[in-house]
């Protein structure tokens, strides 16, 4: 590691204005020093907030509007690029630098055939005609693992999956063997069994390119899989860097370890206090149920999304139902809660019938859901009391004292407290506004909670609190979940029983251990393995720390 | 895909059928005398013969009930036979013929002035890094929105026609004579095609495929012109069909200011006469334009916009 780095950043100083008026201006990163070098994979590790994308985008020179370079170094090779004019720079972008983007969903013009897109970056940095660009194009679909890429250069972003549109995009980014190449996030949006091959392509085709990657994640579980060397940061400041290994091995400062401790693929489960048998009767049963939808645009074509699904869930329980998307886990939560009813099957609770009406008045009372984004499922014009008691006030209950006194007593149990019940949700943070909807989901005193992915849109050390919050509220208050997640690793961490979902079938059910440990559909082992964290080699001592 | 050309059909035949009814319901049974006014136009002034009301209202079906003379109007306009001036006596459809190819003309360049102004703005607006200059440019369509077209047009006039003889001022002859009545025209349209189109491009520039774009090493120039205008121009696009049925409401303006042949001077003249089947005319012939713009500009869609016509087979 003598020889010159690729990339070489020294006391990188980036600044955001906080309006345009104002002259008001915000550190994001603040001295950030570190190399990459050639055939290396350096992982940015950070939470949100932390400077890690910023850092990326600086050494790109792609800072979004008001974002400026104020002061230090990027060197790429011998080449200074802070202070680049732009022409020059368009010649760094897409030949020596490049950028697989974080959200394949959206990083593609929708309009623009995907070969056309592929051919772009080469018609702007060599002078190829336009048939010879487009022939090219077809050989690095190929080469990012397309099978038919005639066809796929002719198809449009929409007509691929996230994992193929990541590959486009890897393609992209490699097609001109760039001697570095920044992945910001690159899989956060993927399934996790698309992750790992993802990943596994980029590895494959950046060690091909020779390329040095820089590696932008808030999953240490990823960079512990990937990276040779990592680098954290926290508020703008890289707070520890150093060969992966030791890094996540003998953590030396006291954020990495409470990342560590946070990351729910890396900590080995504790054997939990078995939870308290309240009553040997079910209290959720799912009775074979099946739901076909139809096609849009396609008359009389149907789609399976939930084919004779049955699970019981005795009272006080945890279930997980875990599953990629499209796996049918967001419908049978749907179903369990009568949002849409079943095609044939039935959902019983407590014993009685749910699609009857009084079941159905009892359902609305007695079971709550809470939802994946509380960016989006909390009123931006209520206040946090008025949230909270939204259900009291439409089911009539109690007094306009009572219930204060209530509100208050939900915000204690989520651990917010009174003085939050008059802030708006723009003024928490996400996990603040978790809470929040958990006091929600809790003010009618339900017995089953329905928790739709309640962690995924939030930072890592935040999610593993909402998952112990949720862990002590259903011991505490005898609460039966339904836990639907895509996300072995979080589910592992919270419930009793697992059943696993594809293509709208429950193709395995047992205990967690068992299907974690010892899983017997080939799917479910499939998924198991492609968990991030699995290649990483941990000491004894770090796992003894990190459960802690 | 058929039957989504079907039933863009279906809706534009419902349309032209609703702006017939409803025209015939307002202008037959106003409390007016079509006979009377036919006579007086016959001879001013002079006295009226019973025999001859008597004998006028048969030839024109007066004497029907409104629902019997509605059947029969309908019938005889979907064949395209809109009636007789009451007035001239001329067939409405020969009337309508003379004066459309003006209206058209004007509208359409008025309306390519407006794309192409409008356009020039918006893109300029959104690929400059000049803050300067793009606040001077996005100063420019709240100006133009709220400018009346009359005063536009008497504007103009008073600059190029009688300051500095360049174009005439008013009348139908040659190239030189439809600029100003379009370029005012078309100033308030430009105005909205800006304000929409610069908002959208904003958009589009904040999209994650325009970074993309620029890590690929594209210029600004490239990435405006290849990503941000082809998107932006989607959610514009909507907004051509109803620019469409404003640009003829001002063109009768317009042509008034300019005193230029065309559906302008045709609907004064019928309105001031009481002259209910050109009047009539002239509403199915507005909406029957107005109808078929949006059905191209829905039709245009699929082609334009991948992620419409080619929906994947997956939910």
């Amino acid at each position: 590691m003598n020889a010159t780095p690729v990339l070489r950043v020294r006391d990188l100083v980036v600044e955001y204005e906080v309006h345009r008026s104002t002259s008001v201006r915000v550190p994001a990163v603040r001295g950030v020093s570190f190399d990459v070098h050639a055939g290396e994979v350096v992982a940015l590790v950070g939470e949100s907030g932390s400077g890690k994308s910023t850092t990326a985008h600086a050494v790109v020179g792609l800072l979004p509007a008001g974002g400026r370079v104020v002061g230090g170094s990027v060197r790429l090779h011998e080449g200074e690029l802070v202070g680049l004019p732009s022409k020059a720079w368009r010649q760094v972008r897409g030949a020596r630098i490049g950028l697989v983007p974080q959200d394949p969903g959206i990083a593609l013009n929708p309009v623009t055939r995907v070969g056309d897109q592929v051919a772009e970056v080469l018609r702007i940095h060599g002078r190829v005609r336009r048939a010879d660009a487009a022939r090219q194009a077809v050989e690095i679909l190929r080469s990012v693992g397309l099978s038919d890429p005639e066809a796929r250069a002719r198809q449009y972003p929409h007509e691929l999956s996230g994992g193929m549109r990541q590959r486009v995009l890897i393609g992209i980014a490699l097609a001109l063997e760039p001697a570095l190449v920044i992945a910001d996030e690159p899989t956060s949006a993927l399934d996790v069994t698309v992750q790992r091959r993802v990943l596994d392509l980029l590895d494959d085709v950046t060690t091909r390119a020779g390329s040095a990657v820089l590696f932008i994640t808030h999953d240490l579980a990823v960079a512990a899989d990937r990276a040779d060397r990592v680098v954290v940061m926290k508020d703008g400041e890289i707070v520890e860097q150093g060969p992966t290994a030791q890094v996540l091995g003998s953590p030396t400062h006291a954020y990495t370890r409470s990342l560590l401790a946070a990351a729910p693929q890396l900590t080995v489960t504790t054997p939990r206090a078995p939870v308290p048998d309240i009553g040997p009767a079910p209290l959720l049963e799912v009775l074979s149920v099946s739901k076909a939808f139809r096609l849009p645009g396609h008359a009389g074509r149907t789609v399976q999304a939930v084919d004779d699904v049955s699970l019981s869930i005795p009272r006080g329980g945890a279930f997980g139902l875990v599953g990629e998307s499209g796996s049918g886990k967001s419908t049978v939560a749907r179903l369990v809660l009568q949002l849409t009813a079943p095609d044939s099957g039935t959902v019983l609770l407590d014993g009685a019938p749910v699609s009857d009406p009084a079941g159905r008045s009892v359902l609305r009372r007695r079971s709550q859901l809470v939802h994946q984004n509380p960016f989006a499922s909390l009123d931006p014009r209520f206040t946090v009391a008025k949230i909270v008691d939204e259900p009291l006030r439409s089911h009539r209950v109690g007094s306009r004292a009572q219930r204060r006194d209530r509100v208050v007593e939900l915000l204690e149990q989520v651990a917010l407290g009174a003085a939050y019940a008059d802030r708006r949700p723009g003024e928490l943070s996400g996990g603040q506004r978790q809470r929040v909807a958990i006091a929600r989901a809790l003010a009618l005193e339900p017995d089953l909670l329905v928790l739709d992915e309640p962690t995924s849109a939030l930072d890592v050390s935040v999610q593993a609190q909402i998952l112990a919050l949720l862990d002590r509220l259903r011991r505490e208050r005898g609460l039966t979940y339904l836990f639907i997640s895509h996300d072995l690793a979080v589910v592992r961490q919270v419930v009793d029983r697992v059943g696993v979902l594809h293509d709208g079938r429950l193709v395995e059910v047992g205990p967690t251990a068992d299907v974690f440990d010892h899983p017997q559909d080939p799917y479910t082992a499939e998924l198991v393995g492609a968990i991030p964290g699995g290649r990483a080699e941990l000491t004894p001592e770090l796992l003894e720390r990190s459960t802690r | 895909m058929t039957g989504y050309v079907l039933r863009r059909l279906g809706a534009a035949v419902l349309v032209l059928w609703a702006a017939f009814t409803v025209s015939f319901a307002v202008l037959y049974l106003l409390p007016s005398d079509p006979v009377s006014i036919m006579l007086d136009a016959a001879n001013p002034g002079g006295t009226v013969d019973p025999a001859q009301v008597v004998e006028l209202s048969a030839r024109y079906g007066f004497d029907r009930p409104p629902l019997e003379q509605y059947v029969v109007l309908l019938g005889r306009a979907v064949t395209g036979d809109l009636g007789v001036s009451v007035t001239s006596g001329a067939p409405v459809s020969q009337l309508l013929a003379d004066a459309f190819p003006q209206t058209l003309a004007l509208t359409s360049v008025a309306l390519g002035i407006a794309l192409l102004l409008g356009g020039t703005i918006a893109a300029t607006s959104s690929w400059t890094r000049s803050t300067r200059l793009r606040g001077a440019l996005l100063a420019l369509p709240p100006l133009g929105v709220s400018m009346p077209t009359f005063w536009i047009g008497l504007l103009l006039l008073q600059l190029f026609s009688f300051r500095l003889p360049i174009f005439p001022a008013v009348g139908n002859q040659g190239v030189a004579s439809i600029v100003l009545p379009a370029v005012t025209l078309a100033i308030p349209l430009s105005a909205v095609v800006a304000q929409v189109l610069a908002r959208s491009m904003r958009t589009a520039w904040d999209a994650p495929y325009v970074e993309t774009a620029l890590a690929k090493g594209a210029s600004r120039g490239r990435v405006q012109w290849r990503h941000v205008t082809r998107n932006a121009a989607l959610p514009a696009l909507t907004l051509l069909g109803i620019a469409v049925g404003n640009l003829l409401a001002g063109a009768v303006v317009v042509e008034t200011v300019f005193s230029r042949a065309g559906f302008g001077g045709l609907v004064e003249k019928a309105v001031r006469a009481q002259d209910i089947p050109v009047v009539q005319g002239v509403v199915v012939v507005g909406a029957l334009v107005f109808v078929v713009v949006n059905l191209v500009v829905d039709l245009a869609y699929p082609a334009l916009d991948p992620r419409i016509s080619r929906t994947p087979a997956t939910a």
